[in-house]
């Protein structure tokens, strides 16, 4: 068992999320940065689905009352075991009666902490991702505790190459990409843009593309799609978005391309480079 | 673990929409896809990791039949209309029409559930009297769960409560949605929605 003893208001339960009841209006509720994600199981040996804590901003603290073997991944940040430093990327034991403090991240903005085992909690429609109106709890706070599951085996830690977290976000064409101006395009893809802000829903992005598209019918949305607001920013969708939408969609991320946007701070520059990828496919 | 999308897409007016409403149910039967919907979009996801090849969807699209003789299941929800609220009084302005007038146009139709989207359950009614279509906020308010509301030519009613454009008529006690539910919304695309003045029951 472990025991979270502070954390801030964005640290939740993750997983894989929950991708079967879009047609109920479910968000996917995955993790912000996949590849972090499962780096972080990979390390310790788990299954690459397993419910992982999931924060943004660091700012966590746990006590482990059982020995236990985690990694942390994602942002670049400093985190100690027992006031000692720990690096992160690395499959950790540590014993009973342990304290692991997360400081904030230098770089980027999501964390992952792993345990060997995974993280117990009630699945529901086929996901341990807290939710708000889904799970009984929207988050986690202080006070929590944890119980970890166990596999058979021990644990065969594995390695994971740490992601590339640089500002340049390959795009593809969304399937409104043609209703935009081709000089618009380029200006959006010459320009060094920059986040405003973001939360596990979208990430907003000032382009200031002054175009005449308005809205669209609805049409079913995706984390990765990014669509072009009316006052010309464009919005990333991320991993808790919703299901439908109604701005013209005109870029598609992939997964890897959605976790290194995920992880640019507010502030932070990004700049869109269009692959040369045509067929349009979103890899969650 | 990778999800493909495909878009199936038409041309507006060719296919019906129990035909997409029968389609996008048929595709979620399918172990590993999952599928939604808006007017004339479907997108699939294939979610096991497997590439989903356009071909496959194609042939199961084409030779899809739906059943044109399926009876939709109808839901009555009872309203509490909120007559003094600022939203009612928008409408009302909007419309030239006393609450009496608004009430009864909007419990005379029967609706029909065109798609969930938005938030958790969140049905998209067809159905709404032309009297009663208006223009969505052009600035969201906090609108609170059980909302019955009404923007452009669709009503909605909000399962949460939420940030929202839509102007509310009233209230309902009716569940919506439940996470606990193997169907979690309780509204499916297809389905027939009757509003019924809870003032008069």
């Amino acid at each position: 068992m472990i025991q979270i003893t502070s954390c801030n208001a964005h640290t939740r339960l993750v997983d894989q999320g929950r991708m079967n009841f879009r047609d109920s209006g479910i968000p996917h509720s995955g993790p912000m940065d996949s590849l972090a994600f499962y780096a972080a199981n990979q390390l310790v040996g788990n299954d690459l689905s397993a419910c992982t804590i999931e924060m943004a901003l660091g700012d966590l603290e746990i006590q482990f009352n059982a020995d236990v073997t985690f990694a942390i991944t994602g942002a670049t940040v400093q985190c100690t075991l027992d006031e000692k430093r720990i690096s992160i990327h690395h499959a950790i034991s540590a014993n009973s009666g342990s304290h692991l403090k997360i400081f904030r991240p230098s770089q980027g903005v999501w964390n992952y902490v792993s345990l060997w085992g995974g993280i117990k909690s009630e699945s529901i429609l086929g996901s341990q991702s807290q939710f708000a109106g889904i799970t009984p709890q929207s988050r986690l706070s202080a006070g929590d505790r944890l119980e970890l599951g166990l596999y058979a085996s021990s644990h065969r830690p594995g390695s994971f190459p740490q992601a590339d977290y640089g500002s340049l976000i390959k795009v593809q064409q969304g399937p409104e990409f043609h209703l935009l101006e081709r000089e618009l395009m380029e200006h959006v893809l010459s320009k060094r843009l920059h986040v405003l802000t973001g939360d596990r829903m979208s990430k907003l992005i000032n382009s200031e593309v002054h175009h005449d598209l308005g809205s669209i019918p609805s049409v079913p949305v995706l984390p990765g799609i990014v669509q072009i607001t009316p006052n010309g920013q464009l919005l990333a969708l991320m991993s808790d978005c919703q299901t439908t939408g109604g701005y013209p969609r005109v870029f598609v991320l992939d997964a890897v391309n959605r976790s290194k946007l995920a992880q640019r701070s507010a502030g932070s520059p990004v700049q869109f480079v269009l692959d040369k990828q045509t067929v349009w496919s979103s890899h969650l | 673990m990778t999800a493909y999308a495909i878009r199936i897409t038409w041309e507006p007016g060719t296919q019906s929409d129990p035909w997409r409403w029968q389609l996008v149910h048929a595709l979620n039967q399918i172990e590993h896809w999952s599928a939604n919907q808006g007017p004339y979009e479907i997108l699939v996801l294939e979610t096991s990791g497997r590439d989903l090849s356009s071909a496959t969807i194609r042939d199961f699209v084409l030779d899809f039949e739906p059943d044109f003789s399926l009876t939709p299941r109808t839901h009555q929800i009872a309203v509490r209309y909120d007559v003094s609220s600022s939203d009612f009084s928008a409408v009302q302005e909007h419309t030239n029409l006393s609450p009496k007038e608004v009430i009864r146009l909007h419990t005379a139709g029967v609706y029909v559930v065109d798609m969930i989207g938005f938030l958790p359950g969140f049905p998209y009614l067809k159905g709404l009297p032309v009297e009663l279509h208006i223009p969505r906020k052009s600035v969201p308010t906090r609108i609170n769960p059980g909302s019955i509301a009404i923007a452009g030519n669709r009503c909605g009613i909000y399962p949460r409560s939420s940030p929202g454009g839509w102007h509310v008529l009233g209230h309902t006690q009716h569940v919506l949605f439940d996470p606990t539910a193997d169907q979690p919304a309780i509204l499916q695309p297809g389905d027939q929605v009757q509003f019924v003045n809870a003032a008069e029951i």
